[in-house]
C-alpha cells in the first residue's frame, strides 16, 4: 500500500514540493537542514556552490524557509552521495550540535505520489516542532517550476484509499476487536500477544512501517505502541495515524516516562499510556476503557 | 539477598505455560546477551545514541521480566549515556554482575 509521508517533523508542505520537484519514478533523497537551530540562513549564494560539488548531474533543487532550514531533494539514494554532503554541510557551516543537524529521507516515488522506505535523524527531536513549512523560494537547482502548495494535499493516495475506508467500515460492526501491537523487542511483544490472543484478534510488527501497513489494511480497534524503536518512533507513527484515522485507539506503551513523551503522546491524541513493566491489569483497563468508550 | 527476578507479574501475564515460560526465557537471554555485546561496543563517545538506545531496550524487557534490579541499572545507564567512558565501563561491569544473576535465576531457579 502506498502512502503519501507526514511526519512529525516533516512539514506537509515539504513534502509536497518533494513530490512536485522530483517528478516520475524511482528513488528519491531528501534533507532537511535544520541551519534555523544554528540561527544560521545561508543564503543562495553561500550555499549553492556547496551543493552543486555534490549533487550537479543528479537534478537536485534546493528549498528555502524562512526559518534559515533548507531541503535539499536529488535522485538517487546512494549513500556515499549523501555522506559526501553532509560532511561537506558540517564542514562549511560547522554546526555546535551534528547530531541534530540533518534529517535524510529515502523515497521511492511513484509520479507525485511517495513512499518512504527510510527516515533517519542524525540527532533528537527539535523541541519545537516545525508545523508548517513558511513561504518557499523558487528552487535555484534543477527543478522547474513548482506549482503552489496546497493544504489539501492527500495522506493516502487513491489506491490505499478505498481499502483503508472498507477497512473502517468493518471495523464499526466488528464483533471481536482487534488489536494491533507495533513493539520492536520480540520478548515483549509476545508477552502482549499472550496475554490478549484468546479474546483479541492480534496483529502485530516489530516497527512503524509494516505497522503502518497493517494499520491501513485492517484499521484495528486498538493500537498498543512502543515509543522507541529503529526507524520511524512511536510518536510520528501516532501522529500519521491520528492523521489519517481520527477515531485511532492508541495506548503507548514505553519504558520510559518522561513529561516530554507524555507530552507528545497527548498532542498525538493517544488515549493512554502504559509505563513498562506493563502488566494484565494495566493493559486490561485499557481496553475495558475502550469497549466503554466505544458503546 | 533479594532474588535476581520477581516472576509474579510474568506468570500472571502469560499463565502456567512451562514451554511458552522457557521460550520467553530464551528469547531475554538472546536479546539481553545481544545488547551487553553492544554496549560493551559503544562506552566511546561517539557512541553516546547507541548506548542510549539499547540500555534502553535492556531495561525495558528486565523490567518486564520481573528483574527490578538489572532494570534499574539499565535505567541508570540508560539516563547517564553522556558520562565518560571509564564511568560507563563500571556501569557495565555492574550491569553484567547483575544480568549473570538473572542468567543463573532463570537457567536453575526459574526454569
Amino acid at each position: 500500500m502506498l502512502i503519501d509521508i507526514i511526519t512529525q517533523d516533516t512539514s506537509q508542505a515539504m513534502l509536497s514540493l518533494i513530490a512536485r520537484s522530483q517528478q516520475g519514478n524511482g528513488l528519491v533523497s531528501a534533507l532537511h537542514v535544520r541551519f534555523g537551530n544554528l540561527g544560521l540562513s545561508p543564503d543562495e549564494s553561500e550555499l549553492v556552490p556547496v551543493i552543486r560539488s555534490i549533487l550537479e548531474e543528479k537534478q537536485a533543487a534546493i528549498y528555502f524557509f524562512d526559518d534559515g532550514d533548507v531541503v535539499i531533494t536529488w535522485r538517487g539514494a546512494q549513500k556515499a552521495v549523501l555522506e559526501a554532503l553532509i560532511a561537506t554541510l558540517e564542514k562549511v557551516f560547522s554546526p555546535a550540535n551534528r547530531r541534530d543537524f540533518c534529517t535524510y529521507y529515502d523515497i521511492q516515488a511513484h509520479g507525485q505520489d511517495l513512499r518512504l522506505l527510510c527516515m533517519q535523524k542524525t540527532g533528537p527531536t527539535p523541541a519545537k516542532e516545525k508545523q508548517t513549512a513558511s513561504v518557499v523560494q523558487s528552487p535555484v537547482v534543477g527543478s522547474s517550476s513548482i506549482p503552489p502548495v496546497s493544504e489539501s494535499d492527500l495522506h493516502i493516495m487513491e489506491k490505499g484509499r478505498a481499502e483503508f475506508q472498507s477497512a473502517v467500515q468493518a471495523r464499526k460492526t466488528r464483533l471481536r476487536p482487534e488489536i494491533l501491537i507495533v513493539e520492536d523487542q520480540l520478548f515483549s511483544r509476545k508477552l502482549l500477544v499472550t496475554m490478549l490472543e484468546n479474546k483479541y484478534k492480534i496483529h502485530e510488527s516489530e516497527d512503524a512501517k509494516a505497522g503502518l501497513d497493517i494499520y491501513l489494511q485492517c484499521a484495528p480497534d486498538i493500537v498498543f505502541l512502543d515509543i522507541e524503536m529503529p526507524g520511524a518512533n512511536g510518536h510520528q507513527f501516532a501522529a500519521l495515524v491520528h492523521g489519517l484515522d481520527p477515531q485511532a485507539y492508541i495506548v503507548m506503551v514505553t519504558g520510559n516516562n518522561q513529561l516530554d513523551d507524555v507530552k507528545r503522546a497527548k498532542e498525538n491524541a493517544a488515549k493512554g499510556f502504559v509505563i513498562k513493566p506493563f502488566s494484565r491489569e494495566k493493559i486490561q483497563d485499557h481496553i475495558q476503557k475502550f469497549l466503554r468508550e466505544r458503546r | 539477598m533479594k532474588p535476581a527476578v520477581d516472576l509474579t507479574n510474568l506468570n500472571d501475564m502469560i499463565g502456567d505455560d512451562p514451554d511458552l515460560r522457557a521460550e520467553l526465557f530464551k528469547e531475554f537471554i538472546k536479546s539481553s546477551e545481544e545488547s551487553l555485546a553492544v554496549l560493551r561496543a559503544s562506552c566511546d563517545e561517539a557512541s553516546q545514541e547507541i548506548w542510549r538506545k539499547e540500555s534502553h531496550s535492556m531495561k525495558g524487557i528486565s523490567l518486564n521480566l520481573g528483574a527490578e534490579a538489572l532494570g534499574e541499572l539499565c535505567k541508570t545507564a540508560q539516563e547517564h549515556y553522556t558520562d565518560p567512558a571509564a564511568a560507563k565501563r563500571e556501569l557495565l561491569s555492574q550491569i553484567e554482575t547483575e544480568y549473570s544473576r538473572v542468567k543463573d535465576f532463570l537457567l536453575k531457579d526459574g526454569a
